[in-house]
C-alpha cells in the first residue's frame, strides 16, 4: 500500500481530515465576509460548496472533453505530417 | 551616469567571458552576474538613463521608475536562482542562450521607446528558442521551430504596429495608451504583446514548447517571456476592458487543459497561461489595487513558478520522464523534491502562509470591486482548478500514487537543491512577511491579506477542492493522450504553405529544369569542351597556385554555410549585437 492510501485510508485521519473541514463550515457561521461581493457570498458554507462543486463539475467537463474530441493518440501529429 | 548599471550589461557582458572561458570556468560568472544585478537593482535610484541619439531617433535605455522596478526585482532575483540551478550544465550553449534571454528581459523591461524595445524583445525570443533547441532532441527540434515562428509572428505585428503608430504621431515614446484614443495600430501592438503573454487564442506556443525545452531552459522561460509581456501591457494598455475578460478566460482554460494533462512539465506550462490569465485581467481592469494585484501576482509567480519547474525538471531529470503515467510513488525515493514541489504547490494554490495567498486574492478582491462580479467568480473558479491540479493531482500521482516504477535515477547535484531551496524560502517568507512586497508595489497597498474571512474563506475554498478531489480521484487519472489545442490550427497553417510550395512552385520548378536540361545544357557543355583545351594548354599553370587559396577560402567559408537555420539565427543575432553596441558606445 503506498505512503498516501496508508494516511488517507487510516480510519481515523480520514475523520480527523471530515472533522477539520466540518469545522471550518461551522466557523463560517461565525465568521462572516465584511463586504460581501454579491449575495451568496454571505451564504455559510457557501466557498464549501462552492469548492467542492467546482472541482466535481470541473473534473467532469474536462474529462468529457478529453474523451469525446481533445483527447488523440500521442503520435497524433506524426501521423498527420506524412 | 550615476549609480545606474543596466543589468543588461552585466548579463551581455557575463556572456561574453562564458563564450571564451573553459566552462568548468565559466559556469562560474552567471551566477555572479545575476548577484550583482541584484544589488544593481537594488541600488538603483528612480529616474532617466542612458538616452542616445541614432538615426534621429531618442533612444532611451534605462527608464527606472516603480512599475520597471517591481518586475527588475524579481527578474534579478530569479536569474540568481536560475543560474544556481543550472550551476552543473557543461554546455556552455545554454549559458550563453540564458544569459542573453535575461539581457532581452531586463533591455525590455527599462526600455522607454518601441525601438528599443523591439530589440530587446526579438533578442529574447531568438535566445529562448535556443533554449528549446538545445536540449538536442528531435522533439525540441520540431516545437523550436514552432514557436520560433510564432514569436516572429507576434514580433512582425509589434514591428507593424511601432511603425504605423510612428507614422502616424510622430513619436517612438512607448507610454500608457488610452483605452479611448486607441487606434488600430496600438491594437496591433497589443496583439504583439498577447503573443508573448499567451492570450488565448494565441498561447499554444507555450504547452507546446516549454516541455519540449531543456530542464534549465524551462526554469528560465517560465521566469521571463510571459512576466515581460505583463509588464508591457501593464506600462501600455492598462485598463483595456478586453484584456479583463480575455484574462478571465486565460485562468479558465490553462486549469481545464491542466486537468486533463498527463505530462508533469506541460501541466505547469497550462498553468502559466491561467496564471498570467490573473494579471493579464489585473492589467484589463486596470484600477490602482488590480494594477497593483498584477505586479505582486507576476512577483509571486515568478518565484514559485521557478520552483514548480525546478522540482518537476529535477523529477524529469532524475527519472527520465515527466509523464505521469510512468510516474508513482517516489515520495520515498525523492522526498526533498517532493518538499519543495509541495512548497510552491501550495503558493500557486494560494494556501495562506504562502506567496500566492498575499498576491492571487488582491487581483480578485480588486475584480470584485471594481464591480467586475462574473470576472472575479471566474477567477475563483480557477484558483479551484488551480489547487485540483497542480497542488493535489499531479504531486499525488507523481509521488504518492501507485508502486514506485523502479526506474534508475540520476543523481541530483547539490546545486538544484540550493536552487529550490532559496526559491522555497522566497515563497513562504513573501507569504508570512507580505509587506516585502507590498512595498515594492507601484500604488499604495490598502489591502490586508491576513484578515479572519480571507484566511478562512480560502481555507474552506481548497479544503472542499480537497474533497472534490477525494471523490473524483479515480476519475482524474491521467491518461497517455495529446489532447489537441490551438496549435493544431498554427500546424493547418504551416501544411497550406507547404501545400502551396508542393504544387505551384514545385511545378514551376520542375519545368524550367527541363527546359535547362534541354536548352541550357547543350550549350554549356559545348562552351566548356571548348574552354576546356584553352585551359588545359595556357591557363592551368597560372590558375593552381590561385585556386589552392580560393579553396582553403571556400573551405573557411563552407563552415559557416551550414545550410541550418539555427546556426544563421545565432549569427544573425551576434551581428545584430555587434551594430547595436557600436551604436551605443561611438
Amino acid at each position: 500500500m503506498s505512503f498516501f492510501k496508508q494516511f488517507t485510508e487510516a480510519p481515523f485521519l480520514k475523520k480527523a481530515m471530515y472533522a477539520v473541514l466540518a469545522v471550518m463550515v461551522v466557523l463560517n457561521f461565525l465568521i462572516y465576509p465584511p463586504h460581501p461581493h454579491f449575495g451568496a457570498e454571505k451564504i455559510p458554507g457557501f466557498w464549501a460548496i462552492f469548492g467542492l462543486g467546482v472541482a466535481v463539475v470541473l473534473a467532469r467537463l474536462a474529462k468529457g472533453a478529453a474523451h469525446t474530441f481533445l483527447g488523440k493518440d500521442v503520435d497524433f501529429y506524426e501521423k498527420h505530417e506524412k | 551616469m550615476t549609480a545606474f548599471i543596466h543589468p543588461a550589461i552585466l548579463f551581455a557582458g557575463c556572456a561574453l567571458i562564458v563564450v571564451f572561458l573553459p566552462v568548468k570556468i565559466g559556469r562560474w560568472f552567471p551566477p555572479i552576474a545575476a548577484s550583482l544585478a541584484v544589488l544593481s537593482v537594488l541600488t538603483m535610484p528612480q529616474g532617466s538613463y542612458a538616452t542616445l541619439h541614432y538615426l534621429g531617433m531618442t533612444l532611451s535605455l534605462g527608464r527606472v521608475d516603480a512599475l520597471s522596478l517591481v518586475f527588475a526585482h524579481v527578474f534579478a532575483i530569479q536569474a540568481v536562482i536560475g543560474f544556481i540551478f543550472a550551476f552543473h550544465i557543461e554546455d556552455r550553449a545554454q549559458h550563453v542562450a540564458a544569459l542573453m534571454y535575461i539581457t532581452g528581459a531586463f533591455g525590455s523591461v527599462f526600455a522607454a521607446d518601441y525601438p528599443t524595445l523591439f530589440i530587446f524583445w526579438e533578442m529574447m525570443s531568438v535566445s529562448s528558442t535556443f533554449l528549446v533547441w538545445l536540449r538536442r532532441v528531435p522533439a525540441s527540434t520540431k516545437a523550436g521551430f514552432r514557436y520560433f515562428l510564432f514569436h516572429t509572428l507576434g514580433g512582425l505585428m509589434l514591428l507593424a504596429g511601432l511603425l504605423l503608430r510612428y507614422k502616424a504621431t510622430g513619436s517612438w515614446a512607448f507610454d500608457a495608451i488610452s483605452p479611448d484614443s486607441a487606434q488600430f495600430y496600438d491594437y496591433l501592438i497589443m496583439i504583439g504583446f498577447c503573443v508573448n503573454a499567451a492570450v488565448i487564442p494565441l498561447h499554444a506556443w507555450l504547452p507546446d514548447a516549454y516541455p519540449e525545452a531543456t530542464v534549465t531552459g524551462a526554469v528560465f522561460m517560465s521566469a521571463f517571456t510571459t512576466k515581460t509581456a505583463v509588464y508591457v501591457l501593464l506600462r501600455g494598455f492598462s485598463g483595456f476592458e478586453i484584456l479583463g475578460v480575455m484574462g478571465t478566460l486565460m485562468t479558465l482554460y490553462g486549469v481545464v487543459y491542466a486537468t486533463i494533462e498527463n505530462d508533469a512539465r506541460r501541466i505547469l506550462a497550462y498553468h502559466i497561461v491561467s496564471q498570467v490569465g490573473y494579471m493579464v485581467a489585473g492589467v484589463g481592469i486596470g484600477t490602482a489595487m488590480t494594477v497593483n494585484g498584477a505586479c505582486a501576482h507576476a512577483y509571486a509567480h515568478i518565484l514559485y513558478k521557478g520552483l514548480l519547474f525546478m522540482s518537476a525538471g529535477t523529477l524529469l531529470y532524475a527519472a527520465g520522464t515527466s509523464k505521469l503515467t510512468e510516474l508513482g510513488g517516489l515520495f520515498k525515493r525523492l522526498p526533498m523534491v517532493c518538499f519543495w514541489y509541495m512548497i510552491a504547490a501550495v503558493s500557486i494554490s494560494g494556501v495562506p502562509l504562502f506567496s500566492g495567498f498575499v498576491s492571487k486574492t488582491i487581483t480578485i478582491a480588486g475584480a470584485a470591486e471594481a464591480h467586475h462580479t462574473w470576472l472575479a467568480i471566474g477567477m475563483e473558479i480557477a484558483a479551484v482548478g488551480t489547487f485540483l491540479s497542480v497542488g493535489i493531482k499531479l504531486p499525488y500521482f507523481a509521488f504518492f500514487s501507485k508502486k514506485d516504477p523502479g526506474m534508475d535515477l540520476t543523481p541530483i547535484p547539490l546545486n538544484m537543491y540550493i536552487a529550490m531551496g532559496i526559491g522555497g524560502f522566497l515563497c513562504f517568507f513573501i507569504g508570512i512577511y507580505p509587506n516585502f512586497l507590498y512595498r515594492l508595489l507601484p500604488h499604495a497597498v490598502e489591502y490586508v491579506p491576513y484578515t479572519p474571512w480571507h484566511v478562512l474563506q480560502s481555507s474552506m475554498l481548497l479544503g472542499f477542492t480537497g474533497l472534490g478531489f477525494y471523490f473524483m480521484r479515480n476519475k482524474l487519472k491521467p491518461e497517455a493522450k495529446l489532447n489537441l489545442d490551438f496549435d493544431y490550427f498554427y500546424r493547418l497553417v504551416g501544411r497550406l504553405v507547404l501545400a502551396i510550395a508542393r504544387r505551384p512552385i514545385e511545378v514551376i520548378d520542375l519545368w524550367w529544369s527541363e527546359f535547362y536540361r534541354i536548352g541550357g545544357l547543350k550549350g554549356m557543355l559545348k562552351i566548356a569542351a571548348g574552354s576546356a583545351w584553352f585551359d588545359k594548354a595556357a591557363i592551368d599553370g597560372v590558375v593552381d597556385g590561385s585556386a589552392y587559396t580560393v579553396q582553403k577560402v571556400g573551405r573557411v567559408a563552407s563552415m559557416t554555410q551550414t545550410g541550418r537555420l539555427q546556426d544563421y539565427l545565432s549569427a544573425a543575432l551576434v551581428v545584430g549585437l555587434t551594430v547595436f553596441a557600436l551604436i551605443w558606445f561611438l
